[in-house]
């Protein structure tokens, strides 16, 4: 029987739910993705960098706990109350979360590329070197 | 074809190998294999985890910043074929590679030149802090009062009977007795 798998007959009574814990916690907001929101300045998030419920556009989500009031942008956690927030960030993983947060930015495909003995990655000369600027040998 | 480095790992992905994962905002993850992609999915942190090579880099134990890295590169514009550019790529390959190679060893050699000496002076701190496994306390020249340990030995004593005890309890399995089982089978 494979970890996480429900265990079946004599003396099941506990229930594995290591695979679902695990997936609950990779869809979570990434590391990368939670040190970009940080460094945006705040109050100003679109979809794609935090989650929709911290927008300026759509200020409250019916389907967040407390219509996504209550966010811990560095945990990528919505809480009922401002009381839980607060309790939550005397806990020791927010604390953790939030030096972590301080440090380099996290690992990405171009470290690992840097990593592998690759150089940075070459884009070529400018296809259209400024254009703005006339020659002046063309001209004479 | 491109040669793609594995997320984790970093090690060399080649075309039909691996597992590649799209995240929902269009970034792209390249695994080499499943222990990558397992490590990947449990949010491990490639610069912890002691087999990667960004870990190793970032230990000392690999060349970093070094110019042979210059000719491996993710090109976005690719150069148009020439057959005599291709042939001198090729060369310049191996020789560059010699050369990398080279500066490995002798980095390699200069790490391990202080390796004994360490070594030498981790067994000696070892060997003080645990010289009682070996030597036998009657050898010791200065016997320490002797009735602190009688006591402490009694104590031990009485704890493993107690213990003993608790097991034996916990052990006991409700077994009918053959007289009182031909008791009933007789009523």
């Amino acid at each position: 029987m494979g970890v996480g798998q429900r265990s079946t007959g004599k003396g099941g009574k506990v229930r594995r739910i290591t695979k679902t814990k695990r997936r609950a916690t990779f869809l979570e907001r990434h590391i990368d993705q939670i040190w970009e929101d940080v460094q945006q300045p705040e109050g100003v998030h679109d979809g794609k960098t935090a989650p929709l419920g911290t927008t300026d556009s759509v200020q409250l989500d019916a389907d967040l706990p407390a219509c996504g009031r209550h966010y811990c942008q560095p945990c990528s956690r919505f809480f009922v109350s401002e009381h839980a927030q607060t309790a939550h960030e005397q806990t020791k993983s927010h604390k953790n979360r939030v030096k972590d947060l301080m440090g380099p930015r996290p690992h990405s495909n171009r470290d690992a590329e840097l990593a592998g003995n690759m150089g940075a990655p070459d884009n070529g000369p400018k296809l259209r070197p400024h254009v703005a600027v006339p020659a002046p040998m063309a001209i004479s | 074809m491109r040669l793609e480095k594995c997320w984790f790992c970093s090690s060399t992905v080649y075309p039909g190998h691996g597992i590649t994962f799209v995240r929902n905002d269009a970034t792209i993850f390249k695994f080499c294999r499943s222990k990558c992609h397992k490590n990947f999915k449990m949010k491990r942190n490639p610069r912890k985890v002691k087999w990667t090579k960004a870990s190793r880099k970032l230990a000392g134990k690999e060349l970093v910043k070094d110019a042979t890295f210059d000719m491996e590169r993710r090109r976005n514009r690719p150069e148009k074929y020439d057959r005599e550019v291709m042939h001198k790529t090729v060369k310049a390959m191996q020789k560059i590679d010699e050369i990398r190679q080279k500066r490995a060893d002798r980095l390699w050699e200069k790490r391990m030149a202080n390796a004994k000496q360490q070594q030498t002076a981790a067994d000696k701190r070892q060997l003080e802090r645990e010289i009682h496994l070996i030597k036998a306390p009657s050898m010791e020249p200065e016997a320490v009062s002797e009735q602190e340990p009688m006591q402490e030995e009694k104590v031990v004593q009485q704890q493993d009977e107690k213990l003993a005890q608790k097991q034996k309890k916990k052990l006991r399995i409700p077994v009918e007795r053959p007289r009182q089982k031909l008791q009933r089978m007789q009523e």
